[in-house]
């Protein structure tokens, strides 16, 4: 039987497992994906970027992480030029407008090139959600900047998102990138007391500081889109699609201008529809003793104390809040009284925001039906009705903002 | 095999065994953190 090897001769116990290099070799690894994932976020890899469509969005299992957001910014504006993220819900994300027919595409073309517009909506979004949250942390990167976004009359602008775009947010809060803003930190209170266990608060800010970290979402994001993806999704559930890298798939959204009247507008999905159409003011007015529409004093009590923590106090003079309307199609089929409390909503809600601060107006009521492609959802030519009305109203709080002072001081 | 090149080769895949396992974490971690069902989209 022969001897063990001393501990001091030039070779461990194990000599083909040294642990001091294995563990050497961890941190170097950890730390390498970490600045390659810093690095690629920031300085931004969608060179062919539209909008996120339906591939490269939740739906899809892709989650668009903060410092890619802001690195598609920088990829895209200069420093002299005036930024304009467009926010909301799948309206101003243009459901239903190939990309070239974008209303995104269009205002960019009404603004010009000392404008950089980009569109950071997401299907289902508030207008606190996604790009509001990349506005703010860009406020000094990019201080010449116009945060666009729709909104429904008094529903409620949460200042912390909506699942499943709240991720953007805690990012951004837990990376302290932030501003600390009083009214808005209330809100925050309240929801992680009701709505959150101290175990899914720890969970939360856990993963975005190890996140901050190690920037593994910023990391295996670029290699699904550069590379290769490797998650099964219903949006790309076969193979070889579901593995191949997102930036294969091109922007593809149907055209609301080529479908037929009767796919568009389906007799069974009338009543449901109008209940949507008449539930954006239903439950929001009483009659007065005169018999016309007041807002309950309640609803708007909690709507000024939510928006007035929308966004912080100095961003809001910049933020433009456009009320989305419903298609004529469907809302001259309201009874007379049933019109006068949706117009009562409208004129109300443009009132309130304008109240807190923020620029705001409604948007269809002299549209067409065909300026819609469903009940919410705008057409090509409604787009381009939108981005006409926005574009005028963001050359107004550029001249406000003293934007363009170089331009107008240029002989 | 002589011992100084024991030493190397040993030190190298130790190494690269570790920064694999660092790649394979990162991966892990990032899995984790995403919800397992996707979100599907509702129009309202």
């Amino acid at each position: 039987m022969s001897d063990p090897l001393p501990l001091s001769s030039g070779l461990d116990r194990s000599w083909f497992f040294r642990p001091r290099t294995f563990l050497a070799g961890l941190a170097a690894g950890l730390v390498l994906c970490s600045v390659v994932g810093r690095t690629v976020s920031h300085r931004g890899y969608h060179t062919a970027f539209t909008r996120f469509h339906q591939v490269i969005s939740p739906e899809a299992q892709y989650y668009p992480t903060l410092g890619e957001m802001c690195g598609i910014v920088r990829m895209r504006c200069r420093p002299d030029q005036v930024l304009v993220i467009v926010g909301g819900n799948s309206v101003f994300n243009g459901v239903g407008q190939p990309a070239e027919k974008m209303w995104t595409v269009e205002l960019q073309r009404r603004l010009g090139d000392r404008y950089v517009v980009l569109n950071f909506a997401f299907r289902g979004a508030l207008c606190t959600d996604g790009g509001a949250v990349v506005a703010e942390v860009l406020r000094r990167e990019y201080p010449h900047q116009v945060y666009v976004a729709n909104a429904l009359p008094f529903g409620l602008p949460v200042p912390y998102g909506q699942d499943p775009y709240r991720y953007v947010y805690w990012e951004a809060l837990h990376l302290g990138r932030l501003e600390d803003f009083g009214p808005r930190n209330e809100q925050l209170a309240w929801l992680e007391g009701t709505e959150y266990t101290w175990g899914q608060r720890f969970e939360l800010w856990s993963r975005d500081w190890l996140d901050g970290a190690l920037r593994f979402r910023d990391l295996w994001n670029w290699v699904g889109y550069e590379y290769l993806f490797t998650i099964q999704t219903p949006i790309t559930p076969h193979l070889p699609e579901a593995i191949w890298a997102r930036k294969r798939f091109l922007d593809k959204e149907p055209d609301f201008e080529t479908m037929p009247f009767g796919d568009k507008y389906r007799p069974g999905n009338l009543e449901a529809e109008m209940n949507i159409v008449r539930g954006f003011s239903e439950s929001y007015y009483l009659k007065d003793k005169r018999g016309e529409w007041r807002l309950r004093p309640s609803i708007r009590m909690r709507f000024e104390e939510v928006a007035e923590a929308a966004f912080p106090d100095d961003l809001k003079g910049r933020t433009l809040i456009m009320l989305s309307r419903n298609n004529p199609y469907y809302v001259k089929q309201l009874s007379r009284d049933e019109a006068l409390r949706d117009a009562a909503a409208y004129r109300d809600a443009v009132a309130e925001w304008r109240k807190v601060g923020c620029d705001s107006s409604d948007y269809a009521s002299d549209y067409d039906v065909a300026d819609f492609g469903d009940r919410t959802h705008l057409s090509a030519s409604g787009g381009r009705k939108l981005a006409e009305q926005v574009a005028a109203r963001i050359l107004e709080i550029s001249r406000k903002r003293g934007y363009l002072q170089t331009e107008s001081s240029t002989p | 095999m002589p011992e100084p090149v024991a030493k190397t080769l040993s030190h190298a895949g130790s190494l690269l065994l570790g920064l694999l396992l660092a790649v394979l974490l990162h991966y892990v971690l990032y899995r984790l953190g995403l919800p397992s069902k996707p979100f599907i989209y509702v129009a309202f």
